[in-house]
């Protein structure tokens, strides 16, 4: 029954996909975002480090000393996850739909109509701020049907609130 | 403030909302203090008069008599031109106002006492967050009637398409739909008419009515009996042998599960499914009579499902996602049958999809391994080797059929037009074997429509597709 062929595009529709290039243009999120992710692991895992290490001298506890030398280890692998991370996050916008694509290891694909949209949203932590991102996180009539793409330097996240808000208007579908 | 349009509630209407209370309140005081008052001992300072007492007592009934008018005088409503508004309140003024394009539904509710006074309440259920409900009450009864058909004709025209017709037009034009899509009966809607709805059926016609022997049957095959059966022996055994503890353990416990069913069956009582000329109404209640209107076209999802215990008697449950109403405190409303035989599910689900062929619901219901539906394939036993073949979607020319479960059957019918979004997933073990799940987002309620553990081709292709389908069914709001 899925026949790719079956159904004609006709409203700007290009074929998506869990994986590839292929299909819409895809643009993917500022690397900067890399950095505030890092900031942010980095921050709890050396905060971790320095407690386990202080308390484990401290006692002279060989346990905490080996919990700090893991937490090193997870650190470096924070650093490496948090870049591919960012790098899997791309979106495509399409004549009638905004495709979100994210994930690595759990890949997921959400695709939302404009004419859905109840409202899309601006989001901007203190970090992000810092280094001038920000989120633009959707909202439909189900909760979880949403999505939302972070690290847009601040007057691309703007630049694409407004114009998902304004094909939400034009597009609107009734519930 | 224009006085245009604007109507009153029926007189009796503030009694009946809070007045009961208040008056079964000042009852129970002068029922208790009446032996103090009046009786042998008496402790009111001695020589107070009578009259002084029954003086008192015909204040504070004027006093609230007054406040009953005052709050009837400032309450009213008006069917506007887009929107309904409501003002209420006394002190705490409220003025609600719920846009037509928004009503999910009309309820009529008649509450024991209200039914003795010939009234009924009008609940208008509006898309959005729970407690948006805007009340009339109390109306009388041929008045509450009048309002729920106009309101539901508002409802229903304010942004849909002229005729139903256009949501059921074929969309794959090839034809590869699941089994006898050309069954299009058009039911008599007059195209392009600016008329709404469907054509007027003259009489009610009573699509389901729920027998109570099999409520209280369904009611039994369930896993909460399998609970009592064992805890209520545990408890009265800890009655009588004094173990405190356990019996402060299970104690709640079995009141609780044993007062939901008994909750449960109450709501249930009585159910009736009714087609008449505006639309399909659920009836049901045992001291609550309530009526709630069902708008067809506004339907998010039609969930059947049954439970494990009623395999043994070929039993269907049928629940729908509306807009609005979550899956929150109560939500039995989203119930259109509450157990039903398998032709009695296949009644309920040719009225609410009118002219659609009901072989491929059934095949989702019963099916398993057929070509009706695009299955799991082989290599998704190792995820899920007992249900794969049941994991599967099918596509009719109104709607994405979404089916699963083998000890719990489900299928879950969307229309195109009211699919949220769609989403592709793919797990680790996933990635290995190339399976992908496709979620169909609906709003919020029983229906969770996801296929699992499609082959990557297969979901992507359901995707890609159900994205044109689902576009070029939905009707924008001009």
């Amino acid at each position: 029954m899925p026949d790719s062929g079956a159904v004609e595009s006709e409203q700007g529709w290009e074929q998506v996909g869990l994986y590839g290039n292929g299909g819409p243009k895809w643009s993917t999120v500022s690397p900067r975002l890399v950095a505030a992710r890092s900031v942010v692991a980095s921050a709890a895992c050396a905060a971790a480090l320095a407690a386990l290490t202080a308390v484990g001298l401290a006692l002279s506890s060989r346990t905490l000393l080996w919990a700090a030398a893991l937490t090193v280890v997870v650190w470096v692998w924070l650093l490496w996850l948090v870049r591919r991370q960012v790098a899997a996050i791309s979106y495509a916008e399409q004549g009638e739909e905004l495709v979100i694509r994210r994930g690595r290891l759990w890949r997921s694909l959400v695709s939302i109509p404009y004419g859905r949209l109840q409202l899309a949203d601006l989001q901007s932590g203190p970090v992000a701020r810092y280094f001038g991102l920000a989120r633009v996180q959707l909202h439909t009539a189900a909760p979880r049907s949403g999505g939302s793409i972070p690290g847009l330097p601040l007057a691309e996240a703007e630049a694409l609130r407004a114009r998902l808000t304004e094909r939400g208007e034009s597009q609107r579908a009734g519930l | 403030m224009s006085d245009e349009g604007w109507r009153r509630f029926h007189p009796l209407s503030p009694l009946l909302r809070g007045g009961i209370a208040m008056g079964a309140v000042a009852a129970y005081v002068v029922s208790n203090q009446f032996d103090t008052w009046f009786g042998a001992d008496s402790q009111l300072p001695a020589g107070t008069p009578l009259q002084w007492i029954a003086l008192a007592t015909l204040a504070v009934v004027a006093a609230m008599v007054m406040l009953f008018w005052l709050s009837w005088r400032v309450s009213r409503f008006r069917i506007g031109a887009s929107t309904l508004e409501v003002r209420t309140g006394l002190l705490f003024r409220q003025h609600r106002e719920v846009r037509y394009d928004r009503i999910q539904a009309v309820d009529l509710r008649r509450p024991l006492l209200a039914r003795l006074a010939g009234l009924s309440e009008v609940r208008v259920q509006a898309a959005g967050w729970s407690g948006s409900d805007a009340r009339l009450a109390f109306l009388r009864e041929r008045e509450a009637h009048e309002v729920r058909a106009r309101l539901m004709d508002l409802a229903g025209r304010s942004d849909e398409r002229p005729a139903a017709t256009a949501e059921r037009a074929p969309v794959d034009p090839t034809g590869e739909t699941a089994a006898g899509s050309p069954a299009e009966t058009p039911v008599g809607t007059p195209a392009g008419g600016a008329v709404a709805g469907p054509p007027p059926v003259p009489l009610a016609e009573t699509v389901v009515r729920v027998p109570a022997a099999r409520l209280v049957q369904a009611a039994l095959f369930s896993g909460r009996t399998l609970f009592l059966l064992a805890a209520v022996p545990t408890l009265l055994a800890g009655l009588a042998l004094g173990r405190s503890g356990l019996v402060a353990v299970l104690g709640p416990a079995v009141l609780g599960v044993g007062g939901n069913a008994f909750r449960d069956l109450a709501r249930q009582w009585n159910f009736a499914l009714v087609r008449d000329g505006d639309g399909i109404h659920v009836r049901r209640g045992l001291t609550e009579l309530k009526s709630s209107s069902v708008p067809v076209h506004r339907l998010q999802a039609v969930s059947v499902r049954q439970p494990a215990f009623w395999r043994l008697t070929d039993w269907w449950r049928i629940e729908v996602n509306v807009a609005g109403v979550g899956p929150g405190a109560d939500n039995s409303d989203s119930v259109l049958l509450p157990v039903g035989t398998r032709a009695e599910a296949m009644r309920v689900l040719t009225v609410l999809r009118p002219g659609a062929d009901s072989a491929p619901v059934l095949a989702g219901m019963v099916g398993d391994a057929d070509a009706a539906y695009v299955v799991a394939p082989a290599r998704a036993a190792w995820l899920s080797p007992l249900v794969r073949t049941r994991h599967g979607y099918a596509v009719t020319p109104d709607a994405l059929l979404v089916r699963g479960g083998r000890v719990r059957r489900f299928v879950d019918v969307v229309p195109h037009a009211r699919i949220q979004s769609l989403r592709l997933r793919q797990g680790p073990v996933q990635r290995r074997l190339r399976l992908a799940t496709v979620e169909v987002l609906s709003t919020p309620g029983t229906a969770e429509p996801r296929v699992r553990h499609l082959a990557v081709g297969d979901a992507s292709a359901l995707l890609n597709e159900q994205v044109l389908r689902s576009s070029r069914a939905r009707q924008p709001v001009r």
